[in-house]
């Protein structure tokens, strides 16, 4: 056993400690140089997965922030009520935007679920998974069909992703439930 | 260093120390990756850049840092580093960004990268760590891409998404699918090696990933072997079966 002595404890801490407080340091630098710019571009994918869905509307007013947002065209009419709602997904959150008119859901699209698996439950954000969403009413609930129990509307999972189609499906629920409670048309 | 040698730093991550398929490292994402074809390219480029500049700066670094922390100077510069990089990345380049998804922070975890760290760029210098990092990492995306056609082109029909075959055997998308493709790989690849010929007079632990901490790498290795002899498979082939039954401490 080597000998104990200050320096052979001291000089391998005191290095240690500098390598971390440098790294520490160019983190938070680069963290502050970036963050403005990373939630820039998150609030840039929220608003295109809304427009890329309620394609008529020109402009979004913000009714509940960040979370209810109505589309109005150019005369202002309302064409649709767009919801952002999160739910917890196998890796991580997954965020979906509905967009919902008259009591029916216009689209649904997934704008963040890169905590899921690559290959399985990434793949719910796929049109052939959310298109199954296109023109359900708002009045029942929605279920995986592997928890269909007689009521309600089901749709299929992606296989072998469960959970993250699950995840999809309590978020548009919680939109549907958004839509209806504070909306006119949905009461 | 000659032209030659450097050469070989390049080429040896390629087939003979395969990181995936000789040096077993970074198994957890090769299997969890390889699901398909397009994932695996993902991951490997990404992992490739990250191995290289990681390399070099703890090659740069290696006469700084203490001997006794060095692992865990090693954790914090690439964990620092990749989480940098996922940063700008995510601030100045969102596009690639959805290309590499969850590939970025999982690189953190992938063994090559601490692997190589330790048994290569510590003790060597900038340019041959770069070129064992570009090596390394083009054999790793190479074993990543074999094994994630294999397993897309039986498990879904596809490769790269392109429909070719109509028969889906769905095991070979999960995990019991991925071992065996994987054990198969590694079969194929020490077959591969054996008939490169290494020479006998080599010492069995040429190609043993353990050899720069086994105590025993100096003395009678052929029957002392820390790892129970199976480095000697992957060279030429003699395989010593005293050395199983001599069973020292399994690495």
């Amino acid at each position: 056993m080597k000998k104990l002595n200050f320096k052979s404890i001291f000089i391998p801490t005191f290095s240690l400690f500098i390598i971390c407080l440098i790294i520490t340091a160019l983190l938070s630098v680069t963290n502050a140089a970036t963050k403005d710019k990373i939630a820039e571009n998150e609030a840039q994918t929220k608003s295109e997965a809304m427009r890329s869905i309620c394609e008529e509307a020109v402009d979004f007013d913000e009714i509940i922030k960040d979370v209810l947002y109505k589309g109005k065209d150019n005369s202002g009419n309302t064409v649709g009520y767009a919801v952002s709602t999160i739910a917890n997904g196998y890796g991580g959150q997954i965020m979906v935007m509905t967009v919902i008119k008259d009591d029916k859901v216009i689209g649904v699209e997934v704008y963040y679920n890169d905590d899921e698996t690559p290959g399985l439950g990434k793949n719910t954000s796929l049109s052939f998974f959310t298109d199954q969403f296109k023109g359900l009413p708002t009045d029942e609930n929605i279920v995986v069909s592997k928890d269909y129990a007689g009521n309600g509307q089901q749709i299929d999972a992606v296989t072998s992703a469960t959970i993250s189609s699950r995840a999809v499906v309590a978020a548009v629920n919680e939109a549907v439930k958004i839509y209806n409670e504070n909306t006119e048309e949905g009461n | 260093m000659n032209k030659k040698s450097y050469f070989h730093e390049f080429t040896k991550g390629i087939i003979k120390e395969n990181p995936v398929l000789c040096l077993v490292l970074g198994t957890c994402p090769t299997l969890a990756v390889t699901t398909s074809a397009s994932n695996a390219i993902g991951m490997g480029i990404a992992a490739t850049l990250v191995l290289v500049c990681s390399n070099a700066v703890i090659s740069m670094l290696r006469k700084v840092i203490p001997d006794k922390v060095r692992i865990p100077a090693y954790i914090t510069i690439i964990a620092g580093f990749v989480t940098i990089v996922q940063m700008l990345v995510k601030a100045f380049s969102p596009s690639i960004n959805d290309a590499l998804g969850i590939y970025l922070p999982l690189i953190v975890v992938n063994c090559i990268i601490l692997g190589r760290a330790e048994m290569y760029a510590s003790k060597n210098k900038v340019i041959p760590s770069i070129l064992d990092g570009l090596g390394m990492g083009i054999g790793f995306t190479a074993a990543l891409l074999c094994m994630g056609i294999i397993r897309e082109l039986f498990g879904c029909g596809t490769i790269f998404g392109i429909s070719i075959m109509p028969v889906k055997i769905l095991i070979f998308i999960l995990p019991p699918g991925g071992f065996f493709v994987f054990g198969m790989l590694i079969a194929l690849a020490n077959k591969l090696n054996s008939k490169k010929g290494k020479k006998a007079a080599d010492s069995p632990c040429s190609g043993c990933p353990m050899k720069s901490s086994c105590s025993k790498s100096e003395s009678n290795a052929a029957t002392d072997c820390a790892t129970n002899g199976t480095s000697d498979k992957l060279n030429a082939g003699t395989a010593d079966n005293e050395s199983k039954s001599k069973g020292a401490i399994k690495c």
